[in-house]
């Protein structure tokens, strides 16, 4: 569109746009007025505009434009050669600035491209910028909504950013948080309790969580801080119910078992047959509320991931026997055959003992319940990985549909007997957890009216694990009583040249030598070996609360007694030769790692 | 002489045993060259104003001067060196 109030130049300029091969049609208004009626109506590509209008005077006339359309480009032609006012025109948007009487064809057909263009991608630009705006908005959004508080530190430990959260956790402004030096976290990429200095003083517990990032373009930390105040205080009160309840309910319930006791024993003066039978009925049940109690407290210290497990070298075939043996009488009661059967001389397995014996007595507990004619086989076997141990009955069985649900909380199946054995419904559900505490497998086979079957596997950890697991132990248990221990190394240095003789023999020996270090030492001591297992003959003795010159005492005594030892032993063909190093903690040093390196590098043989 | 404080919440189990294996870090790391004041943020809410103390634990570098801060967990003995000036870092690597 052009503006201009006198049709001869207007004639002109519609002659040099439609000249030859112009894709412009024009539209022309002779004042202001009618120009912006015509920006109304048409679709306008651009303005060309006259400074010199009857009814407009300069960039006035620009400026109705441009606010009427500011996406519409304006060119000005000017009476004057005047800098001033174009230069002004088009730091306001005006694309550019012809003179009046000095516009030829082709320059004002390439002036009008160029505007057109130029606008365009002005307008591009702006949207880019827009969107970058509102992504960045979306974002920032996202942050400041976040229900937890995030703080973005820089390199120094300086406050760069703080969303409203992290404003609420620490009753501060967040002009009060920024370019303060929060600190430089420590932890990255695992979590951390903090403290949180609250303006009111007020005490509150975060989770503080890092992460490593790059903000305005530098390396940053983003912490991200979670209330854990009230988790905290949950757990504890918990905690505190928890140990109540073991405390208050079992101490009067053992005196009441034991008032019963007396009774039903005569020791009080003689009962009748029916006071009997009430009072063994009693009995009954107060041992079913205490087995009750102690499921529930196991239940919980697992939930809570409190089980602490207290692994040692265990011979599995033993514990069996023990677990067993002390079945016989309810077994024999019952009319049932007890069948133990375990494949070698002996399954050696690092495992938490008392939690194998609870494991083994729920199963064969539950076997003997539902089995009324036949036998319980427990049975144990060791296998490439894993240690494999089964009970067997010859009972009721399980429903199909009911084996899925049979590891779960309180569900009891095809209860037959009398209330007086009534269990918790807790039993499996606390094996289940016993065993995958221990990173082990449970499962269960069963055919109504045939009997059922439960198979458990536990892993055999590797040699260095369990050394590493006694070694974090001994540190702190050391720790915790402001302790020490002591650590002795005793290497087989021919024992690769044994093996190779005969590994039988080698193994036997080595066994031997071990189970002579073992009598030798007090109960508390530990014996770890891979000699059994492995080509290298090597045995370690922790030594608790034992400093340097005790262990090296003790070292001496058990090296005599070996030595004596092997000095019977006339068949073996290969003298046996040792290192032996001590290593005290923490005199020597209290690095876990440091104990077996430097152990293993004194005199490796 | 590296003029360091720690700062705590009460005197609990968990920042006693946090301010033992703080010093015996310093120990090693820095002989007779340090002292170490312990603040407890809660007796002295004043000081924990005026060094601008967010959370605890923090441990602040007070002198040589700049003053340097680290916050949370003190397990990670290279980065507590580094946070504090004490070592340059090999943070880039990371």
């Amino acid at each position: 569109m052009l503006i201009e109030d006198n049709p001869g130049d207007a004639r002109l300029v519609q002659e040099m746009l439609e000249e030859g091969i112009s894709q412009f049609h024009m539209v022309w208004a002779d004042h202001l007025q009618a120009g912006l009626e015509l920006l109304g109506s048409e679709e306008i590509d651009l303005v060309l505009l006259d400074f010199g209008l009857p009814d407009s005077q300069g960039l006035d006339g620009f400026e109705k434009i441009h606010s009427r359309k500011p996406n519409v480009p304006v060119i000005a032609i000017t009476g004057l050669d005047d800098e001033k006012v174009s230069a002004e025109g088009i730091r306001r948007g005006l694309q550019d600035c012809l003179i009046k009487g000095k516009v030829e064809g082709i320059l004002l057909l390439r002036t009008i491209n160029y505007a057109i263009e130029r606008q365009r991608l002005q307008l591009e630009l702006e949207r880019f910028a827009k969107e970058l705006k509102d992504s960045e908005v979306r974002l920032r959004n996202i942050i400041e909504q976040n229900v937890d508080g995030i703080i973005i530190v820089d390199q120094n430990g300086t406050t760069r950013f703080v969303n409203n959260a992290a404003t609420l956790l620490f009753e501060r402004k967040s002009d009060e948080l920024l370019g303060q030096n929060f600190g430089f976290p420590i932890t990255v990429g695992e979590k951390t309790e903090l403290e949180i200095n609250r303006k009111s003083g007020e005490p509150l517990t975060a989770e503080m969580y890092v992460n490593q990032i790059t903000w305005e373009g530098e390396s940053a930390y983003q912490a991200s801080l979670r209330d854990i105040t009230e988790h905290k205080r949950l757990a504890e009160a918990k905690d505190e119910f928890i140990s109540t309840v073991s405390h208050e309910l079992r101490t009067p319930l053992s005196i009441i078992k034991e008032a019963i006791s007396l009774v039903l024993d005569g020791i009080t003066g003689e009962i009748n047959e029916q006071q009997k039978k009430i009072l063994v009925t009693s009995k009954k049940n107060i041992d079913r509320l205490a087995r009750l109690i102690n499921d529930l407290l196991d239940m919980s210290k697992i939930k809570a991931g409190r089980l602490e497990l207290r692994k040692t070298w265990v011979d599995v075939s033993s514990t069996i026997n023990k677990v067993v043996s002390a079945f016989e009488s309810t077994a024999k009661e019952k009319g049932l055959e007890l069948i133990t059967r375990c494949s070698g001389d002996g399954i050696d397995i690092y495992v938490d003992e008392d939690k194998i014996i609870q494991l083994l007595t729920i199963l064969i507990d539950n076997s003997i319940k539902f089995t009324s004619k036949g036998s319980i086989e427990v049975y144990g076997k060791e296998k490439d990985e894993v240690v494999e141990f089964s009970v067997t009955d010859t009972g009721i069985g399980v429903h199909k549909e009911d084996l899925p649900n049979l590891f779960d909380n309180f569900t009891q199946f095809g209860r037959v007997d009398g209330p007086g054995e009534k269990g918790t419904g807790l039993g499996l559900s606390i094996a289940k957890s016993i065993v995958e505490i221990q990173k082990g497998k449970i499962w269960v086979e069963s055919e109504v009216g045939r009997g059922t079957k439960f198979t458990i596997t536990l892993p055999k950890l590797d040699y260095e694990e369990i050394l590493k697991q006694y070694l974090s132990d001994a540190i702190k248990e050391a720790e915790k009583k402001e302790s020490f221990f002591s650590v002795i190394r005793i290497l087989v240095l021919n024992f690769k040249a044994m093996v190779r003789e005969s590994n039988e023999k080698a193994k036997a020996t080595m066994k031997e030598i071990i189970e002579l270090i073992k009598n030798s030492l007090r109960n508390s001591d530990i014996v770890v070996s891979n000699a059994v297992s492995d080509d290298v003959g090597e045995i370690f003795i922790l030594l608790p609360e034992t400093k340097r010159e005790g262990a090296i005492l003790v070292l001496g005594r058990t090296e005599e007694k070996v030595r004596q030892y092997l000095s019977d032993q006339k068949k073996l063909e290969r003298k046996i030769n040792f290192n032996t190093g001590v290593f005290s903690f923490p005199e020597d040093t209290r690095e876990e790692r440091e104990i077996l390196s430097k152990l293993r590098d004194t005199k490796n043989g | 002489m590296y003029e360091i404080r720690i700062y705590i919440s009460g005197h609990t189990l968990k920042s006693t045993r946090l301010v033992e294996d703080f010093r015996k870090l310093l120990d090693e790391e820095l002989k007779e060259l340090y002292s170490l004041e312990v603040i407890d943020i809660i007796e002295n809410p004043q000081l924990a104003e005026e060094s601008m103390i967010l959370a605890t634990p923090t441990v602040e570098k007070a002198s040589p001067l700049p003053t340097r801060k680290i916050i949370g967990d003190l397990s990670d003995k290279e980065r507590i060196l580094f946070g504090l000036g004490i070592i340059a870092g090999k943070e880039e690597e990371k």
